[in-house]
């Protein structure tokens, strides 16, 4: 007679399964949308899994983070007609909360695309927060303002510069946290080591010029502008685009890539800098020299009143163009008394707001939950 | 007072509208809607078809050609073509991207909608052209079967971009097959020339 078959021991409690928080980025301009998304998942516990959908082309950033990403396209990088891309994005994104599952997703952008709607209709069991920063230009955007109604939660980015926010988000109601950037203070590498780690010459002078697109070459253009200014006083060029550094004819030229740069901000004796929320808070936040060059053709983001403020301050000089007569008294006075200034902004500094706002979606995780 | 005719023999006032209405971007969007509102209905449909749409099945959509066919007059016209580079090693990505500019170039005859498990945004951007990514089997980490998730995105981009055909990718190149497929679009194209 066969013995009895032996069974396994019956199985402890299972670990719960990972709560997790889908963070949505529209497409933007720049980095700002992952960066700050990924800030509040710097500061999510353990035990709760950021999962990223991004309308953005730069989202394998986030892999580097250790985090799952899907990338959706936008209708700008499509081609396409609002009208015709809004079925498609619809169709995507409840199809990926469907399957992520997420207690929470949250949206960081300024314009909720119609089909969020939609999402959270067919998955009622999600909760939505909408991250939304403020400053916008005054008299714009007001209608998405009503797209709150779509979320059970707005969290609001502070703004250094909030007290001249005139834009219709600034007496809106929103749970406001303090600003919020990716890199603290104590992230930041000593300059022989960032300068090391971007291959940067360890002596000399070298400005960071961060404007976009632009022709180096060209010195009635802002970055050629920008760098001739540079040059002017000794300084060697850093840009962080590549395509610009490899038409540059001089050898004092670099190109830096990392992610995120401000952790190597160190290297730099000054920052040549638009004034979108990213840039603007990693800058003040961590006493970094800046001239400011404000980016006048964004459509909402009011790029003028963050700079205007920011000089007000005295925290750091603004230009209106690179171009300006000004720019290189600018330099000069940035290289002689940019730390002081700097200085002046880290002590105005109300601390990151990112853990606040992690702690808020946590709140909500936890509503869900219940 | 006689109707004024096109050289097939088309009312005049019907080729003119057509051509206004497949030059804009808005009123495109508006055809799409307007033949899927009559559907059920053979005769209206025939018509919205005439005015709003290509026959030979090519429908106008307003989707990114890339650089290849910048130049061209009414790139939205031709046809979406799937490249389906699902499984393709980050390292091949280029070739392949290279063998598409090539055709695109030779023949000005379709557009690329790439299709991706490996993210090759900075490679694809000189090209300009759009791009699908699908989550790689291997990273594949749901309770659904892969590929039904890959399947049922296939059958999205089908429908949403309104692909013409695809092409697959073998041994890190073009399908041999589909590559003559889209060299014979640069000729054959009745629906150019059936209406206008």
């Amino acid at each position: 007679m066969s013995s009895p078959p032996s069974w396994p021991s019956a199985p402890g409690p299972l670990p719960p399964a990972p709560r997790r928080v889908l963070l949505m980025s529209s497409n933007g301009a720049g980095m700002g949308h992952l960066t700050r998304l990924l800030a509040y998942a710097a500061h999510l516990p353990a035990g709760v899994e950021p999962y990223v959908l991004s309308l953005s082309q730069a989202v394998p950033v986030v892999a580097g983070f250790g985090y799952r990403y899907e990338y959706l396209p936008s209708h700008g990088a499509l081609g396409m007609t609002s009208a015709l891309w809004q079925p498609l994005f619809e169709e995507r994104l409840i199809e990926v909360v469907g399957r992520v599952a997420p207690s929470v997703v949250v949206f960081d952008g300024t314009h909720p695309y119609r089909g969020i709607d939609a999402a959270r209709a067919a998955h009622p069991q999600t909760r939505w927060v909408w991250s939304r920063r403020g400053m916008w230009k005054p008299g714009r955007n007001a209608d998405q303002l009503a797209k709150s109604a779509w979320f059970d939660e707005v969290i609001e980015p502070g703004d250094l510069a909030a007290e001249v926010d005139a834009g219709a988000s600034a007496s809106a109601p929103a749970y406001r946290v303090g600003p919020v950037t990716l890199t603290e203070p104590a992230d930041l590498l000593t300059r022989e080591a960032a300068r090391e780690a971007l291959g940067l010459p360890a002596q000399g002078r070298i400005g960071l010029v961060s404007l976009g697109a632009g022709n180096i070459n060209d010195t009635t253009g802002e970055m050629g502008a920008a760098a001739a200014a540079l040059r002017a006083h000794g300084c060697a060029v850093a840009v962080t685009d590549v395509a610009i550094a490899d038409q540059a004819m001089a050898a004092d030229v670099y190109a830096v890539r990392a992610y995120p740069l401000a952790r190597f901000y160190r290297a730099f004796d000054l920052v040549i800098a638009a004034t979108g929320y990213n840039s603007f808070h990693e800058v003040l936040r961590l006493g970094v020299p800046t001239i400011f060059v404000p980016n006048t053709a964004t459509s909402l983001d009011d790029q003028v009143a963050r700079a205007s403020y920011a000089v007000a301050r005295g925290w750091a000089r603004s230009v209106a163009s690179a171009t300006d007569p000004e720019m290189g008294e600018a330099v000069r006075t940035m290289l002689v008394h940019g730390g002081d200034m700097a200085a002046g902004a880290v002590a105005a500094d109300p601390g990151n707001g990112a853990p606040a706002a992690a702690a808020r979606i946590c709140a909500v995780l936890g509503e869900a939950a219940s | 007072m006689k109707l004024r005719r096109s050289s097939d023999g088309k009312p005049a006032w019907l080729v003119s509208a057509a051509r206004t209405v497949r030059g804009s971007e808005r009123l495109s969007g508006v055809g799409n809607r307007a033949v899927g509102s009559v559907q059920g209905n053979r005769t209206l449909v025939d018509i919205a078809t005439r005015v709003f749409a290509f026959s030979g099945g090519v429908p106008v959509i307003f989707l990114k050609g890339g650089s290849p066919v910048e130049t061209v007059e009414h790139p939205e016209r031709l046809p979406v073509v799937l490249i389906n580079a699902i499984g393709v090693a980050g390292e091949a990505i280029p070739g392949v991207l290279a063998e598409i500019a090539d055709l695109q170039t030779r023949t000005a005859g379709f557009r690329p909608l790439l299709l991706t498990s490996t993210p090759a945004f900075r490679q694809v951007r000189p090209y300009g052209w759009p791009v699908e990514l699908v989550i790689a089997q291997e990273d594949w980490d749901f309770p659904q079967e892969w590929q039904d998730y890959v399947a049922a995105r296939l059958a999205m981009i089908a429908t949403r971009y309104r692909t013409w055909c695809t092409v697959g990718v073998v041994d890190s190149a073009l399908d041999p097959l589909g590559v003559r497929v889209l060299e014979q679009l640069a000729s054959y194209r009745p629906w150019e020339a059936s209406f206008l």
